[in-house]
């Protein structure tokens, strides 16, 4: 992984200047030597305060950008609020995930390793009552929860006639405009697919084509199979441990994260 | 399912040697003929019997038409297996006994069978046992001329339920029949078949998964619609009537509901917003709206445009034209006033209360006078007048016509005041048309 050293935080930024340690390993003696006697001049220029200004900036940026919930790309960071401190980006990202993080309790992920995508995560638990505003972004949230737990108890994959089936059910017809919902084919196959909660993708060999939904890469780090089977199980009533299955693989799944998060850090 | 599977024939994992085909030589060796008629008298078991037995040489102008036959009757029963596996795709009618039409709807392979056909004897053969084959094979439904969707969906459902043994007999079938497979024709067939059947396996298999861990969808939307607080008691105003399963009433909130106990299983961050509320803050939507809108508002120019502009041209020559004619019925009646007076042109087009409108009607008047409805010329004091044309002056009109020639007349804003002034003109003599209606 290229991500900086974890080590460089504070400390060494509290220093007047900015030393080697600081400065990210994108100036590669690699490029050109221009450009590169170039991005090594400016850092010198910049002060502490400066830097800091672009981490407060890029903070306001993630937060009000997470409001559509779509992944923020590292691009858009670079072209709006670093600019010319493109040099110093992995460095400032970093600085304000820390900041999201002991200010807001988010967290800013990396979803998309090729495309540098970064979505942000409550790391606090929700209690009841806590005040937070309830619309309908969260109301939408509890339509994607039963679609989610509807793909997972289905073996990581639904159909989408059974997706729609179900949500007819629930007096949501992918037809009419919901009153909640409004246009809920597009809520579904267009905001959740961008938003990465869903993938959307057609069945191999199927002739007329039938599409099945999966999990899109931010439902696993929004959640967890084994979160989505207690919510199956509270809302039928019943222990986890009843579908085995599905039981166990959100066990195997939770084991495999821990350990990921252990290696991780 | 798999263990049905491995319960077949104890020839289905050995004999089926995908990638090794009987080579060709073999094949023209001439040991297929005896195969063939026992293929067809007794197809299945025979086969393999016949594979072995070395064979007794006969005509060779007969073997070929019996390998011809023999290979066109396992394309055949290929693509009844395949139509049986897929039945949605196949929904064109089989009938019995027409094996050539029968065959040709089949997943683009119709191809294959453009070949002249072999010895009648052959064909009989043939029919014969696609006879047997459909009695054995297929659902008596299914020999029915005219099938609706609806019964190839119901033996979709036959071949998936976990009950029956459909799927399993139809890959057993399909391991016989390869064990004649000689050529590569049928092999792609039996690829197509195995691509299909396995895909069906696959659901199957998905059916097994959640019949064990007893996840119904429907329980889970009766639970969800508990949850979300359905009242059976009230009826629901509207939508009700067309969907009798839909009884009940909904509260508004529902979906919160749901939302609000999602939200507990989700990391989902919440979203920022402004205590007092704020400007629209949509960063990434609003450019692709910009673009959309920009594109429609394009359509639309587009389409209104040309009707628009027409229309303006329509009326603003229609304008000058009625504002021309409704000067000269001023000029005219000004003539009949006073028949023999010519009338100073700058007391006529000059409007004391506004040069544009004085601009105005010299264009307008310079429409009347191209006309030959009145001219112009200078008086003894070499002044502009405008008078009519009587029929009187037509011979003199005529001559006029002939040296009939253009003048740009230039009006500065320091002229108009000097005109006003010089003249003491007090009212226009064309009155503004506004006033005028």
């Amino acid at each position: 992984n290229t991500k900086p050293p974890r080590v460089f935080p504070r400390d060494s930024a509290r220093s007047p200047e900015p030393g080697p340690t600081a400065t990210p390993p994108m100036p590669s003696t690699s490029s050109s030597s221009s450009s590169s006697s170039q991005a090594q001049k400016k850092p010198a220029k910049r002060t502490e305060a400066q830097i800091q200004q672009k981490v407060n900036e890029l903070v306001q940026f993630l937060l009000v950008k997470d409001q559509k919930k779509l992944p923020i790309r590292r691009a858009d960071m670079v072209k709006t609020i670093l600019q010319d401190y493109k040099d110093l980006a992995s460095v400032i990202i970093e600085r304000a995930g820390r900041i999201l993080e002991e200010v807001f309790g988010l967290q800013l992920r990396e979803i998309d390793q090729k495309y540098h995508a970064y979505i942000l995560i409550n790391k606090l638990e929700r209690l009841e009552g806590d005040g937070m505003k309830m619309d309908e972004s969260v109301a939408k949230m509890g339509l994607l929860m039963v679609i989610l737990s509807l793909i997972f108890m289905k073996g990581n994959s639904a159909r989408e006639s059974l997706v729609w089936d179900v949500l007819k059910k629930l007096r949501v017809d992918p037809e009419k405009r919901h009153k909640t919902f409004g246009d809920v084919k597009k809520l579904v196959k267009d905001e959740f697919v961008r938003q990465k909660y869903l993938e959307y993708n057609r069945v191999p060999h199927t002739e007329p084509p039938e599409y099945e939904f999966l999990w899109g890469p931010r439902a696993a780090h929004e959640t967890s199979k084994m979160q989505v089977l207690r919510f199956v199980a509270k809302i039928q009533n019943r222990e986890p441990s009843s579908w085995v299955s599905q039981y166990n693989e959100a066990l195997q799944d939770e084991t495999a994260s821990a350990s990921a998060a252990g290696t991780g850090n | 399912m798999l263990s049905n599977y491995g319960r077949g024939t104890p020839r289905a994992g050995t004999s089926r040697q995908r990638d090794s085909l009987p080579p060709a030589p073999r094949e023209a060796s001439g040991c297929r003929t005896p195969q063939r008629s026992q293929g067809i008298d007794d197809r299945g078991d025979g086969v393999e019997a016949a594979e072995d037995e070395t064979c007794p040489a006969p005509d060779p102008n007969f073997e070929l038409e019996g390998d011809d036959g023999k290979r066109r009757l396992i394309r055949h029963q290929y693509r009844e297996l395949i139509h049986n596996v897929q039945p949605r795709l196949a929904q064109r009618p089989i009938s019995l006994l027409g094996s050539k039409s029968s065959c040709s709807f089949a997943l683009g392979f119709c191809l294959c069978f453009l070949q002249p056909p072999a010895s009648t004897k052959v064909e009989d053969a043939m029919n014969l046992s696609c006879l047997k084959e459909r009695a054995c094979a297929l659902p008596p439904k299914s020999g029915a001329p005219l099938q609706p969707q609806s019964v190839f969906q119901k033996q979709r459902e036959d071949m998936l339920s976990s009950k029956s043994n459909k799927l399993t007999d139809a890959l057993e079938q399909a391991n016989q029949l390869f064990n004649r497979v000689s050529q590569a024709r049928e092999a792609a067939l039996d690829a197509q078949f195995l691509v299909l059947a396995s895909d069906l396996g696959k659901e199957k298999a998905n059916q097994l998964h959640s019949d064990m861990t007893l996840f119904d969808p429907t329980s889970y939307a009766e639970d969800l619609l508990k949850y979300m607080g359905l009242n059976r008691l009230e009826v629901q105003e509207s939508d009700s009537e067309e969907e009798p399963l839909h009884i009940g009433f909904l509260p508004e909130d529902s979906w919160l509901r749901v939302g609000i106990i999602s939200v507990k299983f989700l990391k989902w961050a919440p979203t920022f917003h402004f205590l007092f509320g704020s400007f629209k803050t949509d960063p990434p939507v609003p450019k692709q709206r910009n673009e959309r809108q920009r594109k429609k508002d394009k359509i639309e120019e587009e389409r209104a445009m040309p009707d628009e502009l027409k229309k303006m041209e329509e009326s603003q020559q229609e304008a000058t034209e009625k504002e021309v004619e409704r000067i000269l019925g001023l000029l005219q009646t000004y003539f009949r006033e006073e028949p023999e007076t010519p009338i100073s042109f700058f007391d006529f087009v000059i409007d004391p209360n506004s040069f544009a409108r004085t601009v105005e009607n010299i264009f307008h008047v310079s429409f009347i006078i191209r006309d030959g409805f009145a001219r112009i010329r200078l008086d003894q004091d070499k002044l502009p007048i405008i008078e009519p044309i009587t029929q009187g002056n037509e011979e003199s009109e005529q001559q006029n016509t002939q040296i009939r020639h253009q003048d740009v007349i230039s009006l500065s804003y320091q002229d108009w005041k000097d005109l006003v002034r010089t003249f003491e003109i007090s009212q226009p003599m064309i009155s503004p048309p506004c006033c005028s209606k």
